[in-house]
């Protein structure tokens, strides 16, 4: 079974946030390990990159409804988008996201991000069963 | 701080995030957010901006959709964390 997640994100609305709350809003959304893959929280700030935080934003909300959190309460950072190259990438997961996961039996995220003028749009995709590597 | 002051706090910071299409003064301390207009993006960013005001930090339990659905809702919970013990 495979359950699948999607988000659209207003880019101009994500801007408009980091311009407002800084570095305090990329560290509650980010990784420790995000943050540094892409620069650090000074690189994440300037306008040219409130596009991918758009699109990493969209993407850890179509993580959350694969994991169908609902009222389950879940930490953005316990969702982190591992993106090499490309647009596509796979997701670590841990803490409660992690928990909601395994209680579901989805062994593995995958994720596609992809963005045009002032949107971000993410799908995600849990595999389910007992095969692969979260 | 009193629950006026409180509520006066938070209604400024949800207009400023929520990004309601008719504005916060059409809605009531129980309206519902989300049916106004409040989308998840938004939400995030309120409860990151009531952390930076409040100097308090959301536990896992309280991110959810709940939380953030009125104004209420949201002073109850950063009155909650107010009055937590540290650590």
């Amino acid at each position: 079974m495979l359950r699948i997640g999607a988000d659209l994100v207003d880019t101009d609305e994500v801007a408009s946030s980091v311009a407002t709350l800084a570095a305090a809003y990329l560290k509650r959304l980010f990784t420790d390990a995000e943050l540094s893959r892409h620069g650090g929280p000074g690189t994440l700030l300037g306008p040219a990159s409130h596009p991918l935080v758009a699109r990493h934003f969209a993407a850890k909300e179509a993580v959350l409804k694969v994991l169908r959190a609902g009222e389950a309460g879940v930490d953005l950072r316990d969702i982190e988008i591992c993106r090499p190259g490309g647009c596509q990438g796979a997701v670590r997961l841990s803490g409660r996201a992690a928990a909601l996961a395994e209680a579901a039996g989805i062994c593995r995220v995958f994720v596609s991000l992809s963005g045009t003028g002032g949107l971000a749009m993410a799908v995600a995709a849990g595999m389910e069963g007992a095969d692969g590597q979260r | 701080m009193g629950s006026d002051e409180l509520r006066v706090q938070v209604r400024a910071i949800v207009a400023q995030h929520a990004r309601l299409p008719a504005g916060i003064d059409v809605v009531g301390d129980d309206d519902d957010l989300y049916d106004a207009g409040m989308g998840s993006h938004s939400a995030v960013s309120i409860m990151i901006a009531l952390e930076g005001a409040f100097d308090v930090e959301f536990p896992d339990a309280l991110l959810n959709k709940g939380t953030f659905r009125s104004i209420s809702s949201i002073c109850a919970a950063v009155t909650g964390l107010l009055g937590s013990p540290p650590g």
